[in-house]
């Protein structure tokens, strides 16, 4: 009887066992990753192959309340919302702009702006270059919008592998003037 | 005696009220506790006696303060643990996480009541008809783009205490009841690695 009842739990938990496993990765998989979201090969493959499923109405509420935000920490959440379910170009620039500002402000309050300067500059490069990406397969920029973007890769480019500060480099500047 | 009555909050858990003398409309959370100073013309005269609004005079439609207990509690007592990404309170584990960029600092934060309407909740409200009710974890009140951690739900995070969205409504009924007997806050959150 307890050797029936044993294999009736192994059955039983073999046909669950898949079942449950299924489930927490759907739900693990539901969103993007910052991870992820900073790699611009991924997120063109993504948008290639995997972009069908995707809640885009939801996305796209949270860029149009991104946008409309009064507060760099405001606008960061809606554009990181927006990017986590759908990365657009216009969502993953967004966020690169706002978060840099986010950061400028945060790290004046902690007086640890040259600990930190590096690494933020290197994560906004890391989104734009994703934006890139993101319009190469989508081409929903503006014209001007994208070549802003390009723009802004070059100069922290520069300033990453330089370490001094580049003249007209919008992200810096919009950095700095949190300072 | 003071008349003391609590806010009756819409089916998102604010109620709009009516600054006195100058008439400008402000968003409270339900539960807020107010000392009902007269009734003119259908409306009830009150102060509020915690959250931000705190010392300052409002009215309202009669109807929208009540007289009563509605079931406070003592202070919440929450633990945050950021590697397991878990939340626990009253013995339950709900999903949670923060920035690894940007993480909560490790320590003790006070939990504040409701601030505002938090507009980026919105689009959760097919979740939680209180996903626009945060909490604000800090001294003082919140200072967007500058110190603004608080304990919301959502899906992404930049440093908050961002919970899974399937247990806001449960934490949020819980939490808005508490009170740690400061006029301000709710409770603690304690943040461990």
């Amino acid at each position: 009887m307890v050797k029936l009842l044993a294999l009736l739990l192994w059955f039983a938990s073999s046909l669950l066992g898949p079942y449950v496993f299924a489930k927490e990765e759907a739900t693990e998989k539901q969103f993007l990753t910052n991870e992820q979201l900073r790699d611009a090969e991924f997120v063109a493959t993504w948008l290639k192959t995997k972009a069908t499923n995707v809640n885009k109405k939801e996305a796209a509420r949270f860029l149009e309340t991104a946008m409309a935000a009064k507060n760099s920490s405001a606008a960061a959440k809606g554009f990181l919302e927006s990017m986590i379910r759908y990365p657009s170009p216009q969502a993953l620039a967004g966020y690169a702009a706002a978060e840099s500002r986010m950061f400028g402000e945060i790290r004046k309050r902690n007086k640890n702006v040259d600990q930190h300067i590096i690494s933020d500059m290197g994560r906004a490069l890391d989104y734009y270059k994703s934006a890139i990406a993101a319009n190469a397969v989508l081409k929903i920029m503006p014209e001007h919008e994208i070549e802003q973007v390009r723009k802004n890769v070059a100069c922290l480019t520069i300033y990453l592998q330089a370490k001094t500060p580049q003249k007209n480099c919008q992200p810096l500047q919009n950095y700095a003037a949190m300072r | 005696m003071p008349d003391k009555r609590y806010t009756v909050g819409g089916k998102d858990g604010w109620l709009n009220i009516k600054r006195e003398p100058i008439g400008m409309v402000v968003a409270v959370p339900e539960f807020i506790q107010v000392k009902l100073n007269y009734t003119r013309n259908n409306r009830d005269f009150f102060v509020i006696l915690e959250g931000n609004e705190r010392g300052k005079e409002f009215s309202v439609l009669s109807g929208n303060i009540k007289g009563g207990d509605p079931g406070y509690r003592g202070a919440a007592n929450l633990q945050f643990s950021i590697s397991k990404k878990l939340l626990t309170y009253l013995g339950e584990k709900i999903t949670a996480i923060t920035a690894v960029d940007n993480p909560i600092p490790v320590g003790v934060h006070p939990i504040q009541l409701p601030d505002f309407p938090h507009e980026l909740g919105r689009t959760y409200m097919t979740h939680s008809s209180f996903a626009k009710n945060w909490f604000y974890l800090g001294h003082g009140n919140a200072i967007p783009g500058n110190n603004d951690r608080y304990l919301h739900p959502g899906s992404g995070t930049l440093g908050c205490i961002t919970v899974e969205l399937a247990a806001w409504t449960k934490l949020y009924q819980y939490l808005i009841l508490c009170r740690r007997g400061d006029g301000k806050t709710v409770g603690t959150v304690t943040v461990v690695r």
